[in-house]
């Protein structure tokens, strides 16, 4: 190796001989010895190493979405977030507020700094809610980058020296987008080894995001199971991943066909979100609630139905181009909100007597209304039907 | 001006013509098929017309419960939403049944 004296180092660098000093007696310049008084360091060098600093205090980690995270009391979400009191977590709490309210282009704008957050949870959390809203604005583009960037992360983040909770974010992050949004879940170890890392309101959403996954297996009995042993062993009541963990028994009991239990999980939905009106878990979910969002609230809340039917409209048209992007096919846009909701119960075998029932109407409505919906989507049977559906 | 036309359904010997208007927002035809549930039809050779909607009987091969995936449903084309049973069996059920 060669060595050239400090003061042709700094000459080079541009910095001063009492820099160069500074770092070698810091230990910054790798191969760098004293010769008497003077440094003598190695041709070559560029810059220093980073400078190392060593707390005794443990790294306090940041929990990635803190609003889905606390057990704010009903009514008071805005309040509670106000007095967060670290900024960024009260921004992305703001943006969580945006995303479950249905105001997905507020959510963007509030959240998408921290896209590049050096903050790993701060990342997570905008990539997870940059997702999902830019699919409700119909930004596709905007909406597979946030879920690419949410993927490599975590898969980077697995293979780093990072702790355990660290990882669980992550993984819970990943895995929630994939199951949600209908994707294969990305090679990473399962979301249920790593629960017992994640705190209590966390936990409960990954709870309610293994009981849809169980739901899309067409195991109603196991995800009505799931959510509701989740919901019960909870400690504290954490209004946000209960509504989901409710709207999914709601599914699960629709499908089971015990409809007054599914009203009364509606009820108990209900009660949570409308007091900060917390409305996107119902549009989201409006396909796969098969006709409970129309019994219960198109003739006792018009103007909440109306806000929700409107997010319907949003997510499923952004859902569409998401998982076809290729096809000219788009002709299922045309469907209304009701037709649609019969498309989704006559495509999950209810037959028209029954969906006729189940919506209060007369059995020759719905016939007419299936023959409209096929001759929209163009097919002719319900297997070809099915291929439409959100199934 | 509202735009209608008229397409013929020719089947087993019988005909039925069924009118069909044009949904200008959808660009769709919408049809006003006749409802065989409610007024069952059949045409000379005993055969029974069908809604591609109405449930699958004991004979039905088709996997999700609907007439429209039965094979024995006879349409003049792929995309009719009508069609005629051609299942022997249940013209000699259903037509005995009527009779009765």
């Amino acid at each position: 190796m060669q060595f050239e004296q400090a003061q042709q180092t700094a000459e080079r660098l541009g910095v001063t001989v009492r820099a160069i000093q500074k770092w070698a007696n810091e230990g910054r310049i790798p191969g760098a010895k004293k010769v008497g008084r003077e440094w003598m360091i190695p041709v070559g060098l560029v810059k220093p190493l980073d400078k190392v600093v060593i707390s005794d205090k443990p790294k306090k980690i940041r929990m990635a979405m803190p609003l889905l995270n606390s057990s704010f009391t009903p009514g008071k979400c805005r309040e509670y977030i106000d007095c967060i009191p670290d900024e960024d977590d009260r921004k992305i709490a703001l943006g969580e507020y945006y995303y479950f309210s249905g105001q997905a282009e507020l959510c963007t704008k509030t959240v998408e700094e921290y896209l590049d957050s050096q903050d790993e949870a701060l990342r997570y959390s905008a990539a997870l809610l940059c997702s999902f809203a830019n699919l409700s604005r119909g930004h596709i583009h905007l909406a597979r980058f946030a879920m690419d960037r949410l993927k490599t992360d975590m898969i980077k983040g697995l293979r780093s020296e990072a702790t355990a909770e660290l990882h669980a974010i992550g993984i819970f992050t990943a895995t929630t987008a994939a199951v949600l949004l209908h994707s294969p879940v990305p090679d990473i170890p399962p979301l249920e080894k790593y629960l017992k890392f994640l705190p209590a309101g966390l936990k409960l959403f990954a709870c309610y995001v293994l009981a849809h996954k169980a739901y899309l297996e067409k195991n109603y009995e196991g995800c009505l199971a799931m959510a509701e042993m989740s919901i019960d062993l909870c400690p504290n009541q954490y209004p946000i991943p209960e509504i989901y963990c409710r709207s999914v028994m709601v599914m699960a009991l629709t499908n089971l066909k015990r409809m007054d239990e599914a009203k009364a999980q509606m009820t108990e939905l209900w009660k949570l979100a409308q007091p900060d009106g917390l409305i996107e878990v119902l549009g989201e979910h409006h396909g796969l609630m098969q006709g409970m969002i129309e019994i219960f609230f198109k003739n006792d809340y018009p103007e909440e139905y109306k806000k929700i039917i409107e997010i319907v409209y949003a997510f499923a048209a952004g859902w569409r181009k998401i998982h076809n992007p290729d096809t000219n096919h788009d002709v299922a846009d045309n469907l209304s909100t009701m037709e649609f909701t019969i498309a989704m119960l006559y495509s999950r075998g209810w037959k028209a007597k029954e969906i006729a029932l189940h919506m209060d109407m007369s059995e020759r409505s719905i016939n007419t209304h299936i023959q409209c919906i096929y001759e929209k989507l163009q097919v002719n049977d319900k297997n070809s039907l099915r291929q439409f559906m959100l199934t | 001006m509202e735009k209608v036309k008229h397409k013929t359904f020719s089947l087993d010997g019988d005909i039925i013509e069924v009118k069909f208007r044009y949904d200008n927002e959808c660009d769709v035809w919408h049809g006003e098929y006749p409802d065989f549930i409610e007024s069952p039809r059949y045409t000379p050779g005993g055969r029974p017309w069908i809604n591609v909607t109405k449930d699958d009987c004991e004979y039905s091969t088709s996997e999700y419960g609907d007439c429209g995936g039965c094979e024995h449903l006879m349409k003049q084309s792929e995309t009719d939403l009508i069609g005629v049973c051609m299942k022997d069996n249940l013209k000699t059920i259903i037509a005995n049944e009527e009779a009765i």
